[in-house]
Parts: C-alpha cells; structure tokens; sequence
C-alpha cells in the first residue's frame, strides 16, 4: 500500500499552487466575486492551456488523460484559493460527456475541453433532493419539448450550453440544450457563496431535437451516476483545501495576536480547536485520497467512498470554519478578513450533490441492503 | 416547587396577553432584519414606544422611572407572550438589558430620572464602548483615555466592534483615568452622548454582509463630570454589571428570534415536499425539528430558572456565564439543522428574503460578542468550579 501521492502529482499541486497564488491572491477572488461571471476570459483560456478543463478527460477527447487523484489534487489547490467561477460545472459536465457515447457529446466535450464552451449541469429541481431519479423528475421531455425548472445551476448565465438530467418516455435522459434557446428563462438566485454565482433555470416548451438528447434510460442513469462519483471526489476535495487554507490561516493567526501578556495561541482551550482543526483536515485528506483512488480505479467500493469522502468533508469543512472564525474573534466577523469567503463556500460545498445526511442515508441504505 | 402562576400572575398574563392581541403590529417585517435597515429600526422604535405608551415596558424595572415594577416571574410571562402574540423583537436591546439594569444599580437618582425612561420610549438607543484593537478578551488592558478638566473629562482613544453605534445615541463607554494603578483599578464608566464633537463613527462590514459593528473614535472629546457612572477608578466594576446583564438578559431576546426561526421553519416543513411527501412527514426531519424544539426549551427553561434565582433588581451572577454559552451555541446548532432541513435552497437570498444565510452567518458572532464561549468556560471553571486558573 502507498497511501501518498506521486512525484508527479505532487509537482502538479505546485504548480498549481503557485499559478493561484499568482492570478488568485484574494483580492482578485474579491473583484471578480463582484461580477456575475466570476472569471476572466483570459484566466479561462490560461485554464484551458493549462489542461485544467479536461485534466481527466481522455486525450481522444483533447484531454489530459489523467486519473481522478490527480483531478482531486487540482481541485484541494483550488479549494486552498477559493478560485471563483465555473470550473466545478464545467468539470461536471466534462465528467458526464465523457460517459457519454454520442457524437454531440463527444463534439460538446472537445469545445468545452479547449475553453471554447460553457457548460453548466442543471441538477436539482424544486424539492432539492439530490437523488436524481426519473420517477422524481418534474423536467420532462415529451414531443420534442422540455418543459421544468432547476434551481441552483452553477453560472448559467454565462453558460452556452446546459446539461441535465429529464423524465422522457418514462425513463431517465440526459439533454443537453443551448442556455438561449427558446422558452429558457435564466434568473439569477445569489446564494451564500459569492465566488460561485447560482441562477434558477426555467425551461418552457424549449424544443430538443433528437441528437440533444444524449443519452436514455440505464445509460443515462449510469453515466449520471458515475459523474455524481466523480463530482462528489472533487466537492470533497475542494473542501478539504478549504480546510487548509483555514487551519493555516487561524495557526498563524493565534501565534501572533496577544491578549493577557501572551500570544492567544498559548491558551490550551485555542490549542485544542487548532488540533481538532488539523485532526479533521488529515482524517479528511484520508478520506478524499480514498475516494479518488476508488473512484479513479472504479473498485466495487467506489459508491461507498465517495459518499463517505462527501459525508465527512461537509461536516469538517463547517467545523474548521467554525472553529476558525472562533480563534479569531472579533476579526474573524468582519467581510474584510477573507475567512468568510472560505466559510461560504464550504457552507455550499456542504450542500453540493447532498449534505452529510444525504449521504449517511444513502450510506446506511446501500450497507444495510448488502448480503450478510 | 410550583411552576405554576399564582392567580395574581395569570391575571397579570391575562391583561397583557389581551394588550398584545390588540396591539401588535400585523404582519411586521421579519424578513427584513439586517442590522444595517434604517426602516426596519424605525419600525422597531415605534413598537417599543407603543409598548411603553400601553404600559409594558421595561416589566421589573422601577415604577419610578417608567418601569413595570414587578418582579422576574412577570418578566419571564413577559417574553412568552411576546413570543406567543408573534410580536417584534426588542430594538433597545443594549439599552434596555444591558445599560438600564447597570443604571438601576449604579446611577445617581438624577441620572436614572434621565437616562431610565429614554430608554424604554426608545428615544435613546444605547451602545456600549468595551473593546479596542488590543483589547478584547483582555477588556481590563483597554487604553482609551480620559482626563479630568475642570468640570469635565476629555477622552481620547478608539473602540472597535461597537454595536449599534452607527445609529446610537448615547454610549456606555469604559476609559482608563489612572494608567498607573493596576489594570483593573484605573478604569472609569462614561455615559457619552454620541453626538457629541470629536465622536466619530465608522462602520465595518460584518461577515453577514451587513454594518452591524463599528469603529469609534474619540479625538479630545468633552464628556460632563456629572456622566460619570459609578465612582472614579470604580469603572471595572460597573462595567462587569453590564456583563452580567448582557450574557444573562440578552438570552430573553435571542428566545424570541430563535423561536420565530423555529416556528417559520415548521411552516415551511409542512409546505415543501421531496421525495413525493411533505418535509412534515419526513422522519429524519421530524427528530431535527424535535432537537430544534429541545434547544429552545432548554434555552427558555435555563433563563426561567436563573429568572427565579434573581430577586427582581438583583445583578445576575455566574448565571449569566452559563445562559450565555447555551444561547449562543444553541442559535447556531438551530440555524444548522434549519438549512439542513431545507436543503440548497435555503442558501439563497431569493429564499425567504436571505433570511437563512443570513441567519447562518449571524450566528458565528454569537460565541464571540459578549465575551467569547472561551472566556464563559475560563469563568465557569475557575469561579464557579473553583478550579483555579487556567496555565
Ligand atoms: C457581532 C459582534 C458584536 C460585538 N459587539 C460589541 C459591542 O457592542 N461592544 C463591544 O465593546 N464589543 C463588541 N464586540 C467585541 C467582542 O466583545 C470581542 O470580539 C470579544 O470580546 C473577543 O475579543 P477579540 O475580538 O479581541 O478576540 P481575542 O480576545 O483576540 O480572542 C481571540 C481568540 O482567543 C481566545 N482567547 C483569548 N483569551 C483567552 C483565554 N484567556 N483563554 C482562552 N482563550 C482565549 C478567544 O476566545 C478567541 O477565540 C462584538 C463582537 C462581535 C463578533
């Protein structure tokens, strides 16, 4: 067993690391927080030259061809930077085209891959119930027509393309449909986390001719389900860099701020949070590194990891933030100190593709159904 | 022990109960509270006076002064009609729980004829001018400075994290008058009119996105010596009144604003559905919405005993320690389970208006103003356990 990462990977979190520090120091996350799109086009196209777009899709794709693990060690760097915009979506969808045998999906995948395309999925529909089941599905395609809502799509706004999962004759499709075709109403719902910007997705009577609709039934719920793997591999991730990057924050912090004649940090009550901090963070570096290889090797257990991965990483991501705030004290309140941006985003990765209850529920469902 | 009403206090809960159903404003703008709302604070000022005007301000305070008179089982009736008539939430919250019990104790009878009644008309909103840069859990290392001339001090110096005083008009403000006697014997309370020349404000953004705190300074500001409360040098102890206040009797309003946060979530439990059913009829929601519930009681019930412990006018003691650390950690483990039990949406400002969110975020201040749940368990451990001092 070798429970680390490569040589290899570890220089790609460098440079990573280093290209973030570089274009995404936080007051650049705070300008471009204030836009809609939450990117440049310039950091976009750097993204796309980078690989970053398609760093797990296969190279026939134009991607990089890499694994999981090293989608997952991309992600904690961007996590550690809070990188705003649509990368997770992209991402996303980039995972569920690659599922995908159809020449629009390979078509899609290759533009979105080269950073000439937006792609956003829309998942969730009005009863947030992220178990993505057709029988549940209010979007519906009949005669050529979709007719639903979504809510909380990632950056759809900025979307050329969206993504999602419908009822159709019954079973479950994935379409995909241009975000200004007709009958699409695209309004914007900000949400908790200002580095990501969340829009509500009404489509009514928007025609889907029949190479949109990329794949029916068992293909569909299959390729669904293994992006979900994918995703939930990354959201965890990107919350354990988020925990880092707090950990690191409140240690140096409580080592210099003074109260009683001595540093905050040498109180014992300060040290105990700062070591439940950094114990959540490694169990959650466990845990993330587990479902990535998991995932990434497609063993039996991939299911389960990633759901523990995403479990765990939606209650130590607010915990840490919890704790981090507290260290602080009155500085760790204000919207100035960047620990709020940290905060929300591990509030929204907590609800990303389900929260810890989600996935305990599906945990115990999936254990509980297995054979003595 | 009788936890019943004696037929005097239901009597007294029967005339209010009618005064509330008569007089609350319907429907009042809950969705509205962000601290930085100017509407929404006159909104709450002409409650308060109303409240005044009808005789219900300020229960156990002196009759004197513009008080109720009675003692703190009305006090404790008090907030479960306000609670159950779905009326506002206090504005006057620094002036009423914090500033006027200190006054009560420690002003001259010229300063209680002033300051008591202004307080419960809502004329005066209150701030309290405790932390500085340097000094936060360490309040007794505080260095804004006062010097006496003639008939009046002159102070000097910066406060941080002041709540309210973007819209205060007065400040309860502890200086240091003797930087040369011990840290916890040089200390002097003030009662500063805000608007007073060489008082400046300004606010700062709280993570909630709103100005709810502020920094003030204070550039040679001239404060008569008859606003002086308590004696000279006396000031720790004043000021540690008002602590005492805070943590205990800011529980009374946190009650009331979790118990609208509970009862909005039970509303939308019983409208939303997933999985085919109501949220109400979710198992799993229904055992988060009975810890839900547990919170609140043990909040309620806690202060209700502590209520009972004080004779009416009495300052609070170790209570206060104690109430604060389980209001403050219970509001937070109440937004938790409210979000997630609503799920994505709640995160949404589009979604009851923001109200989640911003009560998510809101929270964290909680463990923080007031003193710190670090500093309460410091207290409970050493003073209250005798455990002596922490290395
Ligand atoms: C929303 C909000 C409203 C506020 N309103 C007001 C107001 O109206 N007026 C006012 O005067 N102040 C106000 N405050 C300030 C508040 O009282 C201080 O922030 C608080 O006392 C902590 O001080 P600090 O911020 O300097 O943190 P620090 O004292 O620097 O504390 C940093 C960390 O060290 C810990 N720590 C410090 N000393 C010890 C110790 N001895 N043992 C263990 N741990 C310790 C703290 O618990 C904290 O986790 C407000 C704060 C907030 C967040």
């Amino acid at each position: 067993m070798h429970f680390e990462l490569s040589r290899a990977q570890r220089l790609l979190a460098d440079s990573v690391r280093e290209f973030c520090q570089r274009e995404f120091p936080s007051s650049r996350v705070r300008e471009l927080m204030e836009t809609e799109a939450a990117m440049e086009d310039r950091l976009w196209r750097e993204f796309a030259d980078q690989g970053w777009l398609g760093l797990h899709v296969s190279e026939q794709n134009d991607g990089l061809g890499l694994g999981i693990v090293d989608l997952a060690v991309l992600a904690e760097e961007f996590g550690r930077a809070c990188v705003p915009g649509p990368w997770f979506t992209c991402t996303w969808a980039a995972s569920l085209l690659q599922q995908i045998d159809s020449e629009t999906a390979r078509r899609l995948l290759s533009s979105l891959v080269n950073g000439t395309d937006k792609v956003s999925v829309a998942a969730l529909e009005d009863d947030g119930d992220w178990q993505i089941r057709p029988e549940r599905l209010a979007s519906e395609v009949a005669d050529g027509r979709l007719t639903g809502h979504k809510q909380c799509v990632h950056h759809a706004g900025q979307a050329d393309w969206l993504l999602l999962p419908v009822r159709c004759s019954g079973t479950m499709a994935v379409v995909v449909v241009p975000a200004d075709a007709d009958g699409v109403q695209i309004e914007k719902t900000p949400g908790i986390d200002p580095t990501r910007t969340l829009y509500r997705v009404s489509f009514r009577e928007t025609p889907v001719a029949d190479d949109q609709i990329l794949a029916t039934g068992g293909q569909a719920a299959d390729a669904w389900d293994a992006a979900t793997r994918i995703m939930c591999v990354v959201t965890s991730a990107e919350s354990l860099g988020l925990q880092e990057w707090m950990l690191a924050a409140t240690v140096d912090y409580v080592r210099t701020r003074r109260q009683f004649g001595r540093t905050v940090g040498s109180f014992q009550a300060v040290q105990h949070h700062c070591a439940n901090m950094l114990q959540m963070t490694d169990s959650a570096r466990a845990a993330v590194w587990h479902a990535a290889w998991a995932v990434q090797e497609e063993t039996a257990q991939a299911d389960l990891a990633a759901s523990t991965a995403a479990a765990w990483t939606s209650e130590t991501a607010r915990r840490c933030g919890n704790l981090a705030i507290q260290c602080h004290g009155g500085i760790g309140f204000t919207w100035e100190h960047d620990l709020h941006l940290y905060y929300r985003r591990a509030k929204a990765c907590e609800f990303l593709l389900g929260d810890a209850s989600f996935h305990r529920e599906k945990l115990g469902r999936t254990i509980l159904a297995g054979a003595d | 022990m009788d936890l019943n009403l004696t037929p005097e206090e239901a009597a007294w809960r029967d005339r209010l109960r009618a005064w509330l159903k008569d007089n609350v404003p319907e429907p009042w703008p809950q969705e509205r509270r962000t601290e930085s709302d100017a509407d929404y604070w006159q909104f709450l000022r002409d409650w308060q006076r109303r409240l005044y005007d009808g005789g219900w301000a300020g229960v156990s305070w002196p009759k004197e002064y513009g008080g109720g008179g009675a003692g703190p089982v009305q006090q404790s009736i008090f907030l479960r009609e306000i609670v159950r008539a779905r009326a506002p939430e206090s504005l006057g919250v620094i002036g009423e729980q914090l500033v006027g019990p200190t006054l009560i104790v420690w002003g001259t009878p010229e300063q209680k004829q002033r300051f008591l009644p202004r307080i419960l008309t809502a004329e005066h909103v209150w701030c309290q001018g405790y932390s500085e840069p340097n000094s936060g859990s360490d309040l007794a290392s505080l260095t804004t400075r006062a010097v006496r001339d003639g008939d009046e001090f002159v102070v000097n110096g910066q406060k941080i994290w002041t709540s309210f005083a973007h819209i205060a008009d007065w400040c309860l403000l502890l200086v240091r008058t003797d930087p040369d006697a011990p840290k916890h014997k040089g200390i002097t309370c003030l009662l500063v009119d805000m608007k007073s020349e060489g008082v400046s404000t300004r606010p700062l953004r709280q993570m909630s996105g709103d100005a709810g705190f502020n920094e003030v300074f204070f550039t040679d500001v001239r404060v008569p010596a008859e606003n002086r409360l308590g004696p000279l040098n006396e000031g720790w102890r004043v000021g540690l009144t008002v602590l005492m206040n805070e943590r205990a009797n800011l529980g009374t309003a946190m009650y009331v604003y979790m118990h609208n946060a509970l009862e909005q979530l039970v509303t939308r439990c019983r409208q939303r559905t997933r999985r085919g059913r109501r949220l109400a009829d979710d198992p799993r929601v229904q055992e988060k919405i009975g810890q839900a519930w547990t919170e609140l009681e043990i909040v309620r019930l806690s202060m209700d005993r502590a209520l009972s412990r004080m004779s009416a006018g009495q300052t609070p003691g170790s209570e206060g320690s104690l109430l604060k650390l389980g209001w403050s950690e219970a509001n937070q483990r109440l937004v938790q389970l409210s979000m997630e039990i609503l799920g994505d949406a709640s995160q949404l400002s589009t979604f009851d208006g923001g109200t989640w969110a911003y009560r998510y975020l809101r929270a964290r201040g909680n463990t923080i103003e007031g003193g710190t749940s670090e500093i309460q368990r410091n207290i409970l451990a050493e003073r209250v356990l005798g455990l002596g001092k922490s290395g």
